[in-house]
């Protein structure tokens, strides 16, 4: 790293952490995971406890002993708290990589700041590093506030396997978040007006975020029907493949339209690790990583390829080249 | 003399039509209002197709959970565009409609007119319903023109009148939303919090206070269906009862199902969806009022 990167990234840094609304809505969704996790928690207890009533009276009738309790499996009570990630994490994530951008638009500094002899891709490369860090930062207080509430409130323990798999799932999760900034700062860059670009941003938001996955789950006929439709048609998992099977042509649009999301991605290799989809809950991470590697690298892909619109984005030219109307 | 008002909504209307991402983004909800009719022929056609080959594996003996099926419900995905494009545009457009005139420099020149903040407000708010009526009237012929063209039958007077009353209870769901939107605008200092601020309380309601009473996980609440209070507790079943009003999304959704009879519900008004809406609506315009001189003349920075 050059003097000149690290001078950015280390005043970069200090202006993300010092930028109070910013860090109060990063303890916003801070409180919402844990919420989510709470009020997961609390439907298990109760779970447990109507089981145990139940196993009560059976024992008392002296019937039989019902089937087994419910199982709690930590990682998979995380799915509210990834999916707030998924949702709101990018709003954030963009206020960032934006506000990163426009401030300097505003303030004028640029001028004297290209006046120094710095490389053209530093200042890009040093506020990416800090956007980078922020957001290390930021998923590992994640990470405590979901072992602690799952630990303190639903009782629950990590092994060192769950550990592991809760780390690479939110490991994707900092690739998400940091891909979000790096497409905002690239895109306040690029438009000349920052405030188009933060309505860009919120409108790819939108699409990507909100509405390719919604087409593609109404798309699924199993959501059809509240409960399930094959729930509904009281049909099992292995009958359920076989008549899918006919229908494969349809669930690979269905499949490549829910493709095009990045946080479809983002899910499916989350879920996968966290065991939420249950054909990888207990699985060792090998399996899980060799079934779900294409969503991690496309994620991966797609962190690289905002890194690299930011870093020809956010230049000399870009920035005060070209006058803000 | 030309009343103040009617001045400051016609002008609201020509900002708005050289507005490219206001446009865009009603672009977006009015193309997604069109396909929505043929996502949900598309997803109810495979759905009948796979009851029929469950019928042939002999593995469900079960009634066709779509055999009832209304023809409003090929409306049902257009429920979540409202919800989800629909609010965040009526958002934007309230946000715009307060910046704009901060950024440009003009509204101290239009103080400096005899003009009352109140008149200023109320041009605005005109003009701001004016374009989400016409988008919502654009959305409602799209959608009966759907209906008509993928159902090759001409839509009862019964259904019209229902779908017609479906964009009114749309407009009374996204008027709360347009006026939050122009209230950050107009009293925010940031531009960014200006746009942040309502987003993330769109968020809250769509997202976070369904969760509290249903246990519902966000991502399924994108779904057309209301969330149903969660089966057992007492802690959903309070927030349940509690949040329920609040709720202006589930609310929304559940007079929508209602009206256009989905899920085999039958066709009716859900009198207490109604009247929650309308309440939020009524609160944020006396919200409206509440926007002070000082602040709106205030500057608007990153």
């Amino acid at each position: 790293m050059s003097k000149a990167v690290g001078a950015i990234f280390l005043k970069e840094l200090n202006d993300l952490l010092r930028r109070r609304s910013f860090m109060l809505l990063c303890a916003a969704m801070a409180a919402v995971v844990a919420l989510a996790l709470l009020i997961t928690s609390l439907d298990y207890h109760k779970q447990l406890s109507d089981y145990q009533q139940y196993a009560q009276a059976l024992a008392q009738s002296g019937a039989a002993a019902p089937a087994a309790p419910p199982q709690l499996s930590p990682l998979q009570q995380l799915r509210g708290g990834i999916e707030y990630i998924e949702i709101i994490g990018p709003v954030l994530a963009i206020v960032a990589g934006y506000g990163s951008a426009a401030k300097e638009k505003y303030r004028g500094t640029l001028r004297l700041f290209f006046s120094r002899p710095i490389g053209a891709l530093d200042l890009a490369a040093g506020k990416l590093a800090a956007l980078g860090v922020l957001w290390l930062i930021i998923v590992l207080v994640l990470f405590l506030v979901m072992t602690a509430t799952m630990h303190f409130i639903g009782g629950a323990a990590f092994s060192a396997a769950a550990i592991a798999k809760l780390t690479l799932s939110l490991a994707g999760a900092w690739a998400y978040l940091a891909f979000w900034s790096g497409l905002a700062l690239g895109l306040t860059c690029f438009v000349r007006q920052p405030g188009s670009a933060l309505l860009i941003c919120f409108i790819i938001w939108l699409t990507v975020v909100l509405l390719l996955p919604q087409i593609g789950d109404t798309m699924d006929p199993d959501n059809q029907v509240p409960g399930g439709l094959f729930q509904s048609m009281h049909v099992d998992k292995s009958n359920e493949h076989a008549i899918m099977a006919h229908f494969s042509g349809y669930e690979t649009t269905r499949n490549a339209l829910e493709e095009t999301s990045i946080s479809k991605h983002f899910e499916r290799a989350s879920f996968a690790f966290l065991g939420v989809k249950q054909i990888y809950n207990q699985q060792p991470v090998g399996f899980i990583w060799s079934e779900t590697w294409k969503d991690s690298a496309s994620l991966l892909a797609a962190l690289l390829a905002s890194t690299a619109f930011a870093m020809t984005q956010c230049n000399k030219r870009n920035l005060i080249g070209r006058r803000m109307k | 003399m030309k009343s103040p008002v009617l001045t400051i909504a016609r002008q609201e209307l020509l900002i708005a039509r050289t507005n490219r991402l206001a446009l865009l983004i009603s672009g977006i909800f009015l193309g997604m209002v069109s396909v929505s009719g043929f996502i949900s022929w598309d997803s109810h056609h495979t759905v009948n197709s796979v009851f029929a080959e469950a019928l042939r594996h002999g593995v469900t003996s079960g009634p066709n959970p779509f055999a009832s099926q209304q023809p409003l419900d090929l409306v049902s995905n257009t429920v979540i565009y409202i919800v989800l494009i629909g609010a965040l545009s009526a958002i934007l457009l309230g946000v715009q409609s307060a910046i704009s005139d901060r950024k440009a420099g003009v509204i101290d020149l239009l103080f400096s007119r005899p003009l009352s903040v109140t008149q200023y407000v109320n041009g605005k708010f005109l003009g701001m319903q004016y374009l989400l009526v016409l988008i919502l009237l654009t959305a409602g012929l799209l959608s009966w023109g759907s209906v008509l063209f993928i159902r090759g039958e001409m839509i009862s007077l019964g259904n019209t009148a229902a779908l017609a009353v479906f964009y009114l209870l749309a407009w009374l769901f996204l008027m709360p939303f347009n006026i939050l939107g122009f209230v950050f605008g107009a009293v925010s200092r940031h531009e960014t919090s200006a746009l942040l601020g309502p987003i993330l309380l769109w968020v809250a309601l769509v997202f976070v206070i369904p969760q509290l009473g249903t246990d519902a996980h966000p991502v399924s609440l994108l779904n057309p269906v209301p969330a149903q209070a969660a089966s057992t507790g007492a802690f959903f079943a309070f927030n349940h009862r509690i949040l329920q009003p609040l709720s202006l999304t589930d609310r929304f959704k559940n007079a929508s199902s209602k009206l256009l009879g989905l899920n085999n519900s039958s066709q009716g008004i859900a009198a207490y969806d109604w009247l929650s809406l309308a309440m939020a609506a009524a609160g944020m315009m006396a919200a409206l009022l509440l926007v002070k001189r000082s602040r709106i003349r205030g500057p608007i920075r990153e």
